[in-house]
């Protein structure tokens, strides 16, 4: 296995701009195609759902989990979730164990705002008791191969197993008391996020690169969208981007992001 | 005694579905994914490679570092993101299961790393965590000594039970988990808590290491699904040549006995090479058969001096005369037709090492190699046995 700094020399990274010139990448997609995707939806039984998503060659493990919990002081009346993403060193040759890294924060944070923002799951219909009881919803990613834009997979991962998550009900009793039910529900989704991550190699503006593309990148940007709304963006690298080509990815991310809905649509079992 | 029949239906010396599938995974060296039961484990494996921090390695061997990791999700309730002091001590615990079986001697200050991840459970994580390991590490191709194969016995309700579920695991009254290689007959993880009479643990015991030989079986079959096709793929390649092929053939025939051939008789060797080509034939001859011998070293004059001497004892001497056998077959060479393929295929069969300095010294190495071959041998299960 090549080091992974090795992974894009220079000689690679020209001859992926090279290629870039002439409006062609390294996997024969045009700029803005993303690559095939897979979903496989729950594979997990001790999740109350769970997702295995293929970008391509990315290859990540979504897994909700639902815990009775006490609503935040400042939301009394709404349930809460979180995205944790932990850099699961068997994905690839260059990640340590130990805390979490700076990457790995920043996946779970640009995914946890994709979802969130979108206001994608309905937090009223979680509280049972308000400020006292309500659902907490933990979803978990796991990558398993990391070979570029692990962004938009975490996120398709993680609105996969929300779509198909199966929580216990709850009712309250006469005596005020929570009691969790031996059936399941739904978890009550009202919005259908994704995020189009574009790279910025050279002067040339790529979606959903590669492993390699994403290496010798100068600089990526990721746009969640849903169905009418713009609702998280990131920017990351070590580069700017000029103002006017902010706006055309934009654009572009807009219109992927349709085609990238109905990809998803095809394989999960979703109504939005 | 009538079949106890356990909560999921099994009997007591039934283990549950086991299912082993190797290269799952692009970025990692070698990969598994094992099912036992509900279980659910992805091994990956990394490695030989560098090591960090260098301070921990061994200049005489590698580490072998299992990292152990379950899923927040993989638990009836949410399992807390960082590692469990559970979690830290299997890691510990198959690490140095696995540095007995891996040939760490091989490759001195580094390390091969492996990280298991449980993505689902239910009773037996770290046995179905260290299939994968082990499946994981054949899928890497690093050498160890045999495969190993995990499996849990227990008691339940007062019964031996083979390979515990969950429901099993909670309350059960004891639990008795160990790897094992059945090849080489050696126990390297062993773990039990919980109380066992004498007359139930030889059982569990029992019972445990004839699971394992078919869990070992399973891991086989996997390694083979996928590497065997491969090489039908590529026999398959082959038939599309077209006179090469019987060439080949037979020559790759003659590599596999190679081994025996040497150290054993001279007569088989004979056979076999009368169905290849002169240049081999030649040498292969001047290395072990007299008779063969006396016709060349008359084409080759410097040699003369030292054909006498080997004609009285043939593989003692077979080091000394290497050096004149080069330039004596170098000669030869220039004038014969080189092929190519014949080396290379020379080559894997002695494992020497391809340089790039040319077909006559990897031919030649020949005669060397029956004497150091066995040296090598040697010095190597010298380093096993300490």
């Amino acid at each position: 296995m090549p080091d992974f700094q090795s992974l894009a020399t220079a000689i690679e990274k020209r001859q992926i701009v090279e290629l870039l010139e002439t409006e062609r990448r390294v996997d024969g997609r045009n700029k803005t195609e993303f690559r095939p995707i897979k979903i496989q939806t729950n594979i997990i039984k001790t999740a109350h759902g769970s997702a295995l998503v293929e970008l391509g060659g990315t290859k990540v493990i979504a897994g909700v989990k639902a815990m009775m919990g006490r609503p935040y002081d400042d939301y009394p009346h709404k349930g809460s979730f979180s995205v944790g993403y932990e850099s699961n060193p068997l994905a690839a040759p260059e990640y340590k164990l130990g805390p979490p890294r700076e990457e790995a924060i920043e996946v779970a944070r640009v995914t946890d705002r994709v979802i969130r923002e979108s206001e994608c799951i309905n937090l009223e219909k979680l509280c049972l008791i308000e400020g006292e009881k309500a659902w907490q919803i933990f979803i978990d990613i796991y990558p398993l191969d990391v070979n570029g834009n692990l962004v938009d997979a975490a996120a398709i991962a993680a609105f996969a197993a929300l779509s198909c998550a199966k929580i216990p009900e709850a009712k309250v009793n006469e005596e005020g008391e929570v009691e969790i039910l031996e059936t399941f529900q739904a978890i009550e989704l009202q919005a259908f996020p994704v995020s189009v991550t574009t790279f910025k190699i050279g002067d040339h503006f790529v979606v959903d690169g590669n492993l390699k593309e994403e290496l010798i990148s100068d600089a990526r940007i990721t746009f969640g969208t849903t169905d009418t709304h713009i609702v998280s963006a990131q920017k990351g690298g070590i580069e700017g981007i000029k103002s006017e080509k902010i706006l055309e990815i934009l654009k572009t991310s807009i219109k992927v992001s349709a085609d990238l809905r109905e990809a998803i649509r095809s394989q999960i079992d979703i109504d939005l | 005694m009538t079949e106890f029949i356990r909560p999921d239906g099994r009997v007591s010396n039934q283990m549950r579905k086991l299912t082993v599938e190797v290269g799952i995974l692009d970025r990692a060296d070698g990969s598994a994914r094992v099912e036992l039961g509900e279980n659910m484990a992805i091994a990956s494996v990394f490695g030989p490679r560098e090591l960090h921090p260098k301070h921990s390695s061994y200049p005489d061997r590698a580490v072998v570092r299992v990292n152990y990791r379950m899923a927040t999700f993989s638990v009836k309730d949410y399992k807390k993101s960082y590692p469990s002091r559970r979690e830290k001590e299997i890691s510990k615990v198959l690490s140095d299961a696995f540095e007995s079986v891996v040939l760490t001697k091989l490759y001195p200050r580094s390390a091969v790393d492996v990280h298991v991840q449980i993505f689902q459970s239910d009773g037996g994580t770290r046995t179905a965590a260290a299939i994968a390991t082990s499946a994981a590490l054949a899928d890497a191709g690093i050498p160890m000594r045999d495969l190993t194969g995990g499996i849990a016995s227990g008691i339940y309700e007062d019964h031996v039970v083979l390979d515990l579920c969950g429901t099993e695991d909670m309350k059960g009254t004891g639990d008795m988990p160990i790897l094992y290689s059945p090849n080489i007959d050696e126990v390297s993880l062993f773990q039990l808590d919980g109380m066992f009479t004498f007359e139930q643990f030889k059982e569990a015991f029992n019972n445990s290491k004839n699971a394992i030989n078919t869990v070992v079986e399973t891991i086989q079959e996997a390694l083979k699904r996928k590497y065997v096709k491969t090489r039908q793929e590529i026999i398959a390649d082959r038939d599309d040549d077209d006179d090469d092929d019987e060439d080949q053939q037979s020559h790759s025939d003659e590599t596999l006995t190679e081994e025996e051939v040497e150290t054993v008789t001279l007569g088989d060797d004979e056979d076999d090479e009368d169905e290849d080509d002169e240049d081999d034939d030649d040498e292969t001859e001047v290395e072990e058969t007299q008779e063969f011998e006396i016709p060349q070293t008359s084409e080759l004059d410097n040699s003369a001096a030292s054909e006498p001497e080997q004609t009285s004892d043939v593989v003692e001497k077979s080091s000394e005369e290497s050096a004149v056998n080069e330039e004596k077959v170098e000669g030869n060479e220039e004038d014969a037709s080189f092929d190519p393929r014949k080396i290379s295929a020379f080559d894997r069969s002695t494992l020497k090492p391809m340089g790039g300095n040319a077909k006559v010294t990897t031919e030649q190495k020949k005669p060397e190699r029956s004497s150091s071959d066995i040296l090598r041998d040697l010095e190597y299960t010298d380093l096993e046995d300490q």
